[in-house]
């Protein structure tokens, strides 16, 4: 490994560099002494790494025995940043695991948790997140357990570019809550169970081959306790559940519960029976038992994994109804919803006439959709859940450091081509800037090596990602340029079949008629969008059917409006002159047929309801569908429009064109991820969060 | 020739060309001090030369230990003595040997652990068994006033590479590098494509102060011990 500055050299003055001790996520980390002789750590923070300084200028008077003192923060001549920190000589919690390939006695283990939990306990009642808790940040020097680079992780944004997102550094620590971006001291807590999990066992509760293998196991998977003593299991399932509102309650609560379940205190928790794989019986290492007794443990079968598996498992998806059940239990707004529904349908289905449909119409359906958007918000809440005290923002991320430099276990490879491929990239621009360092003659050169995960199969509307406001307004914007553009096409189409068309009197009239077409285009447009713009607002929330289309409906039933006022603008004449008058002639008192064959507004709002509320229309525009045009959704979509006709009386072949066409239009212009590379746009997600 | 050495002590068979190569060196070596090597990534080691070492408490004195420790100890607590393979300490205030206590002067052997005074704990280790020379590993927090993360006394060779049988271990280095005395001069080579300087020295060369010693993956600095 290479550094910048050579032993020294004076970058800062006041400062002689003796050493490097190693490089971390932020850049490098030297030893050096100050010309009185004081002996302190030099971390050296890249410009071009934009690194927030609020973050730590807030830390650099907290003072706690567990945390590694800041001194100052200075920048040198080249505009660097450098923080000047306490020099810790003893070895981190990385190095004593590399040491302990199969877990740390547990006196030991109670060591550095009571350690790293008094430290982050003290940050966190001062309203400070450390948010990059690992092995490689925590130290023991003259027994007492230091935290280090408190207030040094900050945000990025998901990057695109590959090279940004490929590197495994804290990934192993993540709280999947992470990927939302939304926490709060739960995360901590988290990697700390983590860590517990690791210091207890030596293996990590989440690992994998790639980035986003270990990703989705921290998303969906449960640890696997059965390598764990029996009465630690409950504690460190319950600092590692997924739910950060259900996780153990601080890190201290962690330390005292671990503390109990060795001293053999009864704790109350229920470990679900998932939690536990397919077992054999072995007997633990006596050496690592509190107690003096061998108690067996149930121990994971060591059959070996075959690497040529997908990856990521989605869990298993509840049905429909019973999904429904649970939002009914869990969600308040959702029945709120459909009491104000049923409280707006009683004056719609007595009222009737057309005449009343400013009145009550538009403040039913407006109010249905604010309830829906609450619903869904509420929801989404519920699902992301964690409070973000911290509200910095994010940052393009530097790389990450393969997580150990020492090879502890096999199977970490990747970690290590990338750390030299980013190493050498990372070389390109601090190379040589200031030291006359050897020129190898022949240097080794590491193509860069992606690392990522296989595109799995896995990836679908469904899959919860991360997507910036800036990123989904850009979507949005061109999508809806684009639903224009193709409704235009799609309706020249038409005029370019003219020939073929001349038996369907629908076609004669777009093509003879400029209102007609106008009307056939505008329809579509409004579809498109009604079914684009929901959709983009809410992409990556995974699925939430029942709230999307609380949201949705209102929109249909609008988008039923405007055809409805539009056709009586333009004077269209729609008529309908099958004699079959379907099998609902009325909602309550509203027509949705009339005598002379013309569609009452009723027609057009139930139609487009039954229409948008049939499918769901919000996978068609969502970037990650299964293909970016399905002949088979297009097919689907207007055999629907074409049967709900039986229902009741509607314009054919309208309203069939326009649900085909409503459909090829929103899934032309929404943007679609190849699934190649959808991987690498959910694994920027939880790599929120950097290290050094 | 270089990169076969380092191998071939390890491994415990070196040639007698190559031993008599480093033996006939190490006759006409005048022992001078000690040094300090900065490595990167792994940390301050103390390489002393001389075949007697003290060690002791903080002074500035003329009688100052070879190794002052910043400790509450006699300021020559202790000195190592070698001659030929043998290790001999001679206590000079109260030391005591694996719990027990010396009299005055005691054998030692890998591994032995020593207590000076109240609180200061030593581990004497012999790392590798082709090489006659030491190393003190620090077992309770004291140190020298300046870094040190470890001493070694050099006997003949020292090595410095990956694995547990070298006297200083870097974990992160590719491959053992080997420093030796050689007419009166303390010399680096490896199989590792060394630069002294930054002057290209595949066949390694002479240490002295303020070398820089590196290669593709590793980097230290050798510097006259205070």
């Amino acid at each position: 490994m290479k550094f910048a500055y050579a032993p020294e050299s004076t970058p800062l003055p006041g400062y002689k560099i003796k050493r490097a001790i190693d490089r971390g996520g932020f850049g490098e980390v030297y030893y050096g002494i100050a010309d009185s002789g004081k002996e302190v750590a030099l971390k050296l923070l890249q410009h071009n790494q934009q690194i927030e300084l609020r973050g730590i200028r807030q830390c650099l008077n907290l003072k706690h025995p567990n945390l590694v003192a800041l001194f100052d923060i200075r920048t040198d001549a080249e505009g660097d940043d450098w923080v000047v920190m306490e020099y810790v000589a003893g070895p981190s919690l990385d190095t004593v695991l590399s040491e302990h390939p199969n877990g740390l006695p547990l006196s030991e283990v109670e060591h550095w948790l009571r350690g790293i939990s008094e430290g982050v306990a003290y940050l966190h009642d001062r309203g400070i997140v450390h948010r990059d808790l690992k092995p490689g940040n925590v130290f023991s020097e003259n027994g007492i357990v230091k935290v280090g680079d408190v207030g040094l992780s900050k945000f990025i944004t998901p990057s695109r570019r590959s090279a940004q997102t490929e590197s495994v550094g804290t990934v192993y620590y993540m709280a999947p809550e992470v990927a939302r971006g939304k926490y709060g001291c739960e995360l901590d807590v988290y990697s700390l169970g983590v860590m517990l999990y690791e210091m207890i066992s030596g293996k990590l509760p989440f690992d994998g081959e790639s980035v986003a293998e270990i990703l989705m196991k921290h998303l969906t998977e449960h640890p696997d306790l059965s390598r764990l003593p029996g009465p630690v299991r409950p504690v460190v399932a319950r600092a590692l559940e997924k739910d950060p509102q259900r996780r153990t309650t601080g890190v201290l609560q962690l330390a005292r519960e671990f503390q109990g379940a060795l001293r053999g205190e009864a704790v109350a928790l229920e470990i679900p029976e998932s939690h536990f794989v397919d077992v054999v019986r072995l007997e633990i290492d006596q050496s690592r038992d509190v107690r003096s007794t061998p108690i067996p443990v149930v121990v994971r079968s060591e059959t070996p994994v075959p690497r040529s598996q997908p990856v990521t498992r989605p869990p298993a998806k509840p049905g429909f109804w019973k999904q429904f059940g649970h939002e009914l239990k869990t969600n308040p707004v959702l029945i709120v919803a459909i009491v104000v529904t049923c409280i707006f349908l009683f004056p719609m289905l007595t009222l009737g006439s057309a005449k009343g449909v400013v009145p009550v119409w538009i403040p039913s359906f407006s109010t249905w959709f604010v309830i829906g958007a609450l619903a869904f918000w509420v929801n989404r809440k519920r699902r992301l859940a964690g409070q973000s005290r911290d509200r910095s923002r994010t940052r393009p991320q530097p790389p990450l450091p393969p997580r150990r430099s020492l090879n502890r276990t096999g199977g970490r490879d990747i970690d290590r081509a990338d750390d030299k491929t980013h190493y050498f990239e990372r070389r390109a621009d601090t190379v040589d800037r200031r030291v006359p360092e050897p020129v190898p003659v022949e240097r080794e050169r590491v193509e860069p090596v992606s690392a990522k995960g296989k595109p799995a199969k896995g990836y679908g509307p469904e899959t919860l990602r991360f997507l910036s406001w800036r990123d989904r307004t850009r979507e949005l914007c061109s999508a809806l340029t684009l639903a224009v553009v193709w409704s235009i096409v799609l309706t020249s189409l038409i005029g370019a079949f003219q020939e073929y068309l001349a038996d369907v009197p629908m076609a004669q009239r777009i093509v003879s008629d400029s209102n007609h077409a106008a009307f056939f285009i505008f329809t579509t447009i409004l579809g498109a969008w009604a079914v684009i713009v929901p959709a983009k607002l809410t992409e990556g929330h995974g699925e939430q059917s029942q709230a999307r289309w609380v949201v949705g409906l209102p929109m249909a039933a609008a988008v039923g409006f405007c055809v409805w006022w539009l056709q009586e603008k333009l004077l269209l004449q729609l008529k309908v002159d099958s004699v079959f008058r379907g099998f609902f002639e009325h909602f309550g008192k509203w027509d949705l047929t009339s005598k002379d064959g013309t569609t009452p507004i009723a027609g057009y709002l139930a139609y487009f309801v039954l229409l948008f509320g049939m499918r769901k229309w919000w996978t068609q525009a969502d970037s990650f569908r299964l293909r970016r045009l399905s002949i088979w959704t297009v097919a689907g979509t207007a055999a629907f429009a074409w049967l709900l006709p039986f229902l009741f009386r509607f314009n054919q072949p309208w309203g069939v064109c326009w649900g085909a066409a409503i459909s090829v239009v929103v899934q032309l212009s929404s943007p679609w991820t190849r699934p190649a590379d959808r991987a690498a746009r959910v694994e920027p997600v939880a790599k929120t969060i950097v290290v050094a | 020739m270089a990169t076969a050495l380092s191998d071939m002590l390890l491994e415990g068979n070196a040639t007698m060309s190559a031993e008599e190569d480093l033996l006939g060196a190490t006759a006409m070596f005048t022992p001078a001090g000690s040094y300090t090597l900065w490595i990167d990534q792994v940390g301050a080691f103390v390489v002393c030369l001389a075949d007697m070492v003290a060690i002791g408490g903080p002074s500035t004195g003329v009688n100052a230990a070879d190794v002052p420790l910043l400790a509450n100890l006699s300021r020559r607590h202790i000195t190592f003595l070698r001659s030929g393979e043998r290790y001999v300490l001679h206590a000079h205030a109260a030391t005591s040997v694996g719990g027990r206590p010396v009299n005055e002067k005691c054998d030692l052997a890998d591994g032995a652990e020593l207590q000076l005074g109240a609180s200061v704990r030593l581990r004497f280790r012999i790392p590798s068994v082709v090489s006659g020379s030491a190393r003190l590993e620090f077992l309770s927090d004291h140190r020298p006033a300046s870094a040190a993360d470890g001493v070694v006394l050099m006997s003949d060779t020292c090595l410095m590479g990956p694995s547990a049988e070298n006297h200083i271990r870097c974990p992160a280095w590719p491959s053992s590098l080997l420093l030796f005395r050689r007419d009166g001069n303390l010399r680096v080579k490896g199989r590792e494509d060394l630069f002294l300087d930054g002057r290209h020295s595949p066949e390694g060369g002479i240490l002295v102060e303020g070398t820089i010693v590196s290669a593709t993956d590793l980097r230290f600095r050798v510097e006259r011990f205070a």
